[in-house]
């Protein structure tokens, strides 16, 4: 055994295994060629890898397993899914599940139902009756008057 | 009966069903009130020197007029008292080619009114949406050759 065969035969699982990089690998192939001595750690080696069935998985997919599981759950007898909560804490996580899906929905149906379009004609103002002016081909201001309980449209005529 | 005898006997096993029934049919109630509104609508013709006030007038609106213009006297010309319901429109001849376009109609269980003032084809202003029940509604003044032309829309019972 030489020196180089004490440096490369470190090496030569990984040469086996093909995970030496390209001029390692280079430089072990040719000291392999004159070295029968390697030639036959190498052998060793490809034979313990062998009798131990080392080989290399194709990788399976997450949802692949979602069948084979579900085959073994319904392969056990009399199998029943036994809850952590009794069932009073059923009941109640139910009950605020339910309270909390009815509150979001009523939340979400204030929030967009349809705004009243107020602008401009004071529909906002309590007591005013006016809740939009549309093509106002005269000029008009509309003002409620909460002295006298009035909404009044104000029609600017220009001849007035 | 067979229907009624089924609700009454699980309304009486059931508070939460008596009360859900309950609350439905007061949900209800609201919307049947709204689908009509009563509207009285008005034309006034407002002077700036006849000072004369028309008898026809309460007290009540001539107060509010008063308190909102400086008009010296007012005159009813007419009032229309009309029962009006969703959908029905209405068309009202106003004095000197004027005219008068109603269109209630139903909102969040609220009976709106959509007015348009015409002059012959002429729009003057309009479509002006309002709720009836909250406000008497003045709309004007509109020149006229003998005064001012005063729309005044309110409810009646």
């Amino acid at each position: 055994m030489n020196s180089e065969c004490k440096e490369l035969e470190m090496q030569l699982s990984a040469y086996a295994d093909g995970e030496l990089d390209a001029p390692l690998a280079a430089r072990v192939s040719s000291h392999l060629r004159g070295c029968p001595r390697c030639q036959q750690a190498l052998e060793e080696i490809r034979a313990i890898d062998s009798a131990a069935g080392c080989q290399t998985l194709a990788p399976v997919a997450e949802e692949d397993w979602a069948g084979p599981w579900q085959q073994i759950a319904a392969s056990l007898p009399g199998a029943k899914r036994v809850s952590r909560f009794p069932a009073w804490a059923r009941k109640a996580i139910w009950s605020g599940v339910a309270a909390a899906a009815i509150l979001a929905l009523l939340t979400t149906v204030y929030l967009v139902r349809p705004k009243t379009p107020a602008a401009g004609a004071g529909g906002d103002i309590k007591g005013c009756s006016v809740e939009a002016i549309d093509g106002a081909d005269t000029p008009a201001i509309c003002y409620y008057s909460e002295d006298t309980d009035l909404t009044i449209v104000w029609l600017e005529n220009e001849d007035l | 009966m067979f229907a009624l005898g089924f609700f009454k006997g699980r309304a009486e096993s059931s508070p939460l069903l008596s009360f859900l029934l309950l609350a439905g049919l007061v949900s209800l109630l609201p919307a049947s009130w709204a689908e009509e509104a009563k509207i009285t609508v008005r034309e006034i013709l407002a002077h700036k020197e006849n000072n004369e006030i028309d008898p026809a007038l309460s007290e009540k609106i001539l107060d509010r007029l008063w308190k909102t213009f400086r008009y010296k006297g007012y005159k009813l010309i007419w009032d229309h008292h009309a029962r009006l319901t969703a959908g029905e429109s209405r068309y009202l001849q106003l004095s000197e080619g004027h005219s008068l376009f109603l269109q209630p109609f139903l909102e969040e269980k609220i009976l709106k009114l959509k007015i348009t003032i015409f002059h012959g084809d002429k729009k003057v202003i309009g479509p002006i949406t309002i709720i009836p029940e909250k406000s008497p509604t003045l709309v004007g003044p509109r020149k006229l050759k003998t005064g001012d032309m005063l729309l005044y829309i309110s409810t009646y019972e």
